[in-house]
């Protein structure tokens, strides 16, 4: 096998195997019966496989993705870590206690810097295609979002507010998408 | 723009990858700029330039 194909075949293999070891130990421990359910059990192991194919790739980044991959991973874990801790903490009632529920939203604000660093530090055709990408997702997230209001208004079911976080997510794919089309 | 990236690399029996790693940017970019899909900045082109020692106008015509 050439390194070409070694750089897409082993992260592609450890992605599975991840995936797919991920979901059985889930089943095992949740037993899934509902919907909602079945759907964790289907999406979270996507997180360490994502997590195993991008460890595996590392060999063939370039230096600012390795850097960009460790500081993700320590905002990322610092973030997990400390929505644990605020579920633990049993502090006594008071009016701040709000603080503690916001803290995990500090590693949240370092992975925002390290998101916009890692595409300052990109080369310059791919600071331009992620720019694209995330004006496209920014404008169609904010639009999408101002219209809901309109069919509210007409009956329209609830709109959940972190089904916005999905979306941006969505239109930044569809935004990729046709932005690397355009250089590809 | 026009541009004589891919000749004067094949010249050199350069790989894109090879190019991409002495200037310092993707393959992917090397690719779109020898299809013209992309045109380099300034300090690219004159990163580009200086690799080739060629004035920048004779790798790259704007018309």
């Amino acid at each position: 096998m050439n390194t070409q194909m070694k750089k897409y075949v082993l992260p592609a293999i450890g992605f599975l195997a991840t995936y797919l070891l991920g979901v059985v130990v889930m089943n095992y421990e949740l037993h899934p019966v509902t919907a909602a359910q079945i759907l964790t059990v289907i999406t979270f192991p996507l997180c360490p496989a994502v997590f195993v194919s991008t460890a595996i790739s590392l060999k063939w980044m370039r230096p600012h993705q390795k850097k960009y991959f460790w500081r993700f991973t320590a905002g990322m874990t610092a973030y997990v870590l400390g929505i644990d801790v605020a579920n633990h903490i049993h502090a006594p009632p008071s009016p701040y206690n709000f603080l503690l529920v916001l803290l995990p939203v500090l590693p949240m604000i370092y992975v925002c810097f390290v998101i916009i660093r890692y595409i300052a530090d990109s080369d310059e055709m791919w600071r331009k295609i992620y720019m694209e990408a995330w004006a496209f997702s920014g404008i169609a997230t904010g639009f999408t979002c101002f219209s809901y209001l309109f069919l509210r208004d007409m009956g329209a079911p609830v709109f959940r507010a972190e089904w916005a976080f999905y979306l941006m997510w969505v239109y930044y794919g569809i935004g990729m998408f046709f932005s690397k089309w355009r250089y590809r | 723009m026009k541009n004589r990236l891919r000749e004067l690399r094949a010249a050199k029996e350069w790989s894109q990858s090879d190019l991409a790693d002495k200037l310092d940017v993707s393959r992917q970019t090397i690719n779109a700029i020898e299809t013209e899909k992309y045109d380099p900045s300034l300090p690219l082109a004159f990163k580009v330039a200086k690799l080739f020692k060629l004035p920048i106008e004779e790798i790259f015509d704007p018309q």
